[in-house]
């Protein structure tokens, strides 16, 4: 069976995502109170992201982040997603030109962060996604990831937070069972809040990952990342967010031939905006358009791509 | 009846507990920009630095000004601006009717209350923040020590320790839950209790508000606080909101078996086969 390189898609920013923990988001639940409606008028009430709502005399105030408070085992959060994107340079086995191609994403996922230690938390999830594509060469393909960990806030750091973790990750077509990729690897990052106001927030985060088992061994790479996302709260449940995201993947394989072998190296970075909107609580809907390019210095550009892709999706999140 | 009497007595000691010598009068230690004094009985006339202010007076700042008033007790009080504030010499009681205070009470004073139209705060030895806003917003917050906040005529007043916030619609029926807040981030931005505009307080006071803040930096070690908004929002987000679980996957390598490539439109392109 042929199977394509499934880089043009890859690239793309619904899969290439940074490496973090989970949100830590779960914890806040019971700690903050809900505001009665009959008491404020909902829409000006700040719950979306952290703050205290604005009022006239902030400046004199200062700024009103809440904090959460952790009471006890947090839930398992379950996330559920749906996106159409369409995207100018889909995966396909036979490919003479790009394959632009509308596809559908259907995630889901689980993920649990129990406090273990005195300012210590675990970090463990599970997620299955399918990719479908309506052009007829474009291949179908599902991703499955797991990963376990700990994490660490760093409050005499300017509340840095730093983590370790173990992933898997697998790629199949067609099959779960049947995997055309799969690897196992550590990564370490740390993640820092530069700037959060109640309508900005500017943030930086760095990682590194190490595999140590590569399902074919010649994928088995490491690779250094580095996010930049800016987010613009538009109103309380409506946000713009601009990011930035760039990795070298440093394969343990090597191009070119005789005295031009050297190791392969990608450097590929991702781009985009994304206006997102959450009509309540526990869902989201969203629209976004993201660039993304591969730079590999493989000879004559063989492993260089870039995709742009534009979607809708919508979300959910749930708790139990 | 006992549950009404108790209650009765309880409220009284707990206003009789936030008064101690009255206050009699106050000096102007600081005035930035337009800040007026309304005498009762006397025309307006614009604050300036070591004015007194006694009998009952009302200062208002306008935009942009900010004014500070040390009582003789050593009790401060810090406006914001657009604030009108009044107090009564002989007691302790003091008034906001529109903007933003600070108030730090020395513990060995007995206490003080203010005043709004429609809520009252009890303040026994302690720094709080007050804001009304007509019709809007009331915020409260307590920088160290603890005081009580309760909606006039009723009773049951719900304490708000340091590092705590009540947010509250002035007409609201009954007084939210505190919320905790960002003590170092908000002293980080705070014109009235940051250190830039009017320097800081009283050494004990401030010894008292960097007790509350390293408690909550305690907390946040252990693991009993979290910053929220801890994950950043990169490409893709999934749920729209703060967190991204993410991968990366690599690309197989062209010189993999079965690997073709071709150049399309000046883009060369890897078409690879796994097996």
């Amino acid at each position: 069976m042929r199977i394509p390189v499934l880089l043009p898609l890859l690239l793309s920013p619904s899969l290439v995502l940074a490496d973090v923990p989970s949100a830590m988001e779960r914890f806040l639940g019971s700690s903050r109170p809900d505001y009665d409606p009959a008491q404020l008028e909902a829409d000006t009430v700040d719950s979306g992201h952290d703050f205290a709502p604005f009022s006239p005399a902030d400046s004199d105030l200062g700024v009103q982040q809440i904090l959460g408070e952790y009471k006890g085992l947090p839930p398992v959060h379950v996330e559920v997603s749906s996106d159409f994107y369409w995207t100018d340079n889909a995966p396909s086995p036979t490919r003479a030109t790009d394959e632009k191609s509308w596809l559908w994403a259907g995630r889901v996922a689980l993920s649990w962060q129990p406090k273990i230690a005195a300012g210590w938390f675990a970090d463990v999830g599970v997620e299955e996604q399918w990719f479908r594509f309506d052009q007829g060469d474009a291949t179908d393909f599902e991703y499955f990831a797991a990963h376990a960990g700990v994490l660490k806030m760093l409050p005499s750091l300017d509340d840095l937070l730093v983590y370790g973790r173990l992933e898997f990750q697998m790629l199949s077509t067609g099959s779960f069972g049947d995997s055309d990729y799969s690897a196992n690897r550590i990564r370490f990052g740390a993640q820092k809040v530069l700037v959060n106001t109640p309508h900005h927030h500017l943030s930086a985060g760095v990682s590194s990952a190490f595999d140590f088992d590569a399902d074919r061994e010649n994928l088995q790479r490491n690779e250094y990342t580095l996010d930049l996302s800016y987010t613009y709260f538009i109103a309380d449940s409506l946000s713009a967010t601009a990011s930035w995201r760039g990795s070298i993947w440093d394969f343990n394989s090597s191009v070119g031939a005789g005295a031009f072998r050297e190791d392969r190296r990608d450097f590929n970075q991702v781009v985009g905006v994304e206006l997102t909107w959450l009509p309540c609580k526990n869902a989201r809907i969203s629209t976004s358009v993201f660039f993304s390019d591969n730079d590999s210095n493989t000879p004559l550009g063989a492993n260089d791509s870039q995709v742009w892709t534009v979607g809708l999706g919508v979300g959910a999140v749930f708790e139990f | 009846m006992k549950t009404v009497s108790t209650t009765a007595l309880l409220s009284l000691l707990l206003l009789a507990g936030a008064h101690g010598d009255p206050l009699k009068s106050a000096k102007i230690t600081q005035a930035v920009n337009d800040v007026q004094l309304f005498p009762e009985g006397s025309s307006a006339r614009a604050a300036a630095v070591g004015d007194s202010v006694s009998g009952s007076t009302s200062v208002q700042t306008g935009r942009r000004a900010r004014a500070e008033l040390t009582f003789t007790d050593n009790t401060v009080t810090r406006l914001g601006q657009n604030s009108v504030f009044s107090f009564r010499s002989g007691g302790r009681d003091m008034e906001l009717s529109q903007g933003s205070i600070l108030l730090q009470v020395p513990k060995t004073n007995g206490g003080a209350t203010i005043r709004t139209a429609t809520v009252t705060a009890a303040i026994t030895g302690t720094t709080v923040m007050f804001e009304y806003s007509a019709g809007k917003w009331i915020k409260l917050i307590t920088l160290e020590g603890t005081q009580k906040l309760f909606i006039n005529g009723h009773k049951n007043p719900v304490s708000v320790p340091a590092g705590q916030m009540i947010i509250m619609h002035p007409d609201g029926k009954t007084v939210p839950a505190p919320v905790i807040i960002d003590l170092a981030r908000l002293l980080g931005t705070s014109a009235l209790a940051g250190k830039g505009l009017f320097g800081p307080l009283s050494p004990k006071a401030e010894a008292l508000i960097k007790e509350a803040l390293e408690q909550q930096k305690d907390q946040k070690d252990n693991g009993g606080l979290i910053p929220t908004f801890a994950i950043i929002t990169g490409p893709g987000s999934r749920n729209g909101q703060n967190w991204i679980i993410g991968k990366t996957l690599p690309e197989p390598p062209m010189h993999d078996a079965g690997s073709i490539w071709n150049v399309n439109q000046g883009q060369p392109r890897c078409l690879h086969t796994i097996k």
